[in-house]
């Protein structure tokens, strides 16, 4: 089985939306056409939808043309047990990271997006 | 989840969108890129052209400062009028100034033939 878990692999969105999800691998593993494990993905398009919930998420869209790929950025770092355990100045650091993009992140910018594919309600997702 | 019925506008030259064209129907989601050739604060109506073709793009929905002479490049749905022709009711909007035509037409080219040897490798696949 090739893998390629751990690089970010720049997919058109076509592609990305025919992924599977894996069933044997860890969760946050997807396959591209039954054969490439992959869990980073990395697209470029221009931003056609923005929902944004100050302190919680900013929910966008991308699309290159070929399709749309549906993001969340996250934006409670501040507030999650998940990040409480890492040091307070790094989670500073990541919520202010996070909140500039936020700011970024307009309808009709180009964006060049990175992130881990999860599969939500059955639709792949870049988080 | 909301954002995921938004249709993707597909990459369509304005030379390409006649009414044989499989993309000239009524609610096709399309992305145009073209020179501003006119454009009517009353309206919001804005002409784009590029090789030769135009296209009426209504901009209504969109905040944008539009500049005769300026590249932009719009997405949205065509609307097929009763004289059969199409306006695009743009929902985004931007400024593409300083994009090189040719090579976007180029790399449209490239990215066609690329996913028709994509999908065909799938089916070749099932």
């Amino acid at each position: 089985m090739e893998t390629l878990q751990n690089t970010h692999v720049k997919l058109l969105a076509f592609d990305f939306t025919s992924l599977t999800p894996s069933s044997s691998q860890p969760k946050s593993a997807v396959y591209r056409r039954g054969t490439l494990l992959v869990s980073r993905v990395e697209t470029l398009g221009i931003v056609t939808s923005r929902d944004h919930k100050p302190d919680r998420f900013l929910q966008f869209t991308i699309d290159d043309g070929t399709g749309c790929i549906p993001c969340v950025l996250w934006l409670n770092q501040l507030t999650s047990p998940y990040h409480s355990r890492r040091s307070p100045p790094d989670v500073r650091l990541i919520a202010e990271s996070a909140i500039n993009f936020a700011t970024l992140i307009q309808i009709g910018v180009s964006a060049r997006v990175r992130g881990k594919v999860t599969v939500y309600r059955g639709i792949a997702t870049m988080l | 989840m909301a954002s995921a019925s938004i249709p993707s506008g597909a990459l369509v030259l304005l030379q390409e969108l006649d009414s044989s064209s499989s993309h000239f129907k009524q609610g096709a989601s399309i992305r145009v890129t073209g020179k501003l050739q006119e454009y009517s604060v009353e309206t919001a109506i804005a002409i784009v052209a590029d090789g030769g073709a135009t296209l009426a793009v209504d901009t209504q929905h969109l905040r944008l400062n539009l500049r005769v002479g300026s590249l932009y490049q719009f997405i949205g749905e065509l609307s097929i009028q009763p004289n059969n022709e199409g306006i695009l009711k743009a929902r985004v909007g931007r400024n593409v100034d300083g994009m090189d035509l040719n090579l976007y037409q180029q790399s449209l080219k490239l990215l066609r033939q690329f996913q028709s040897d994509q999908i065909s490798h799938l089916e070749n696949l099932q």
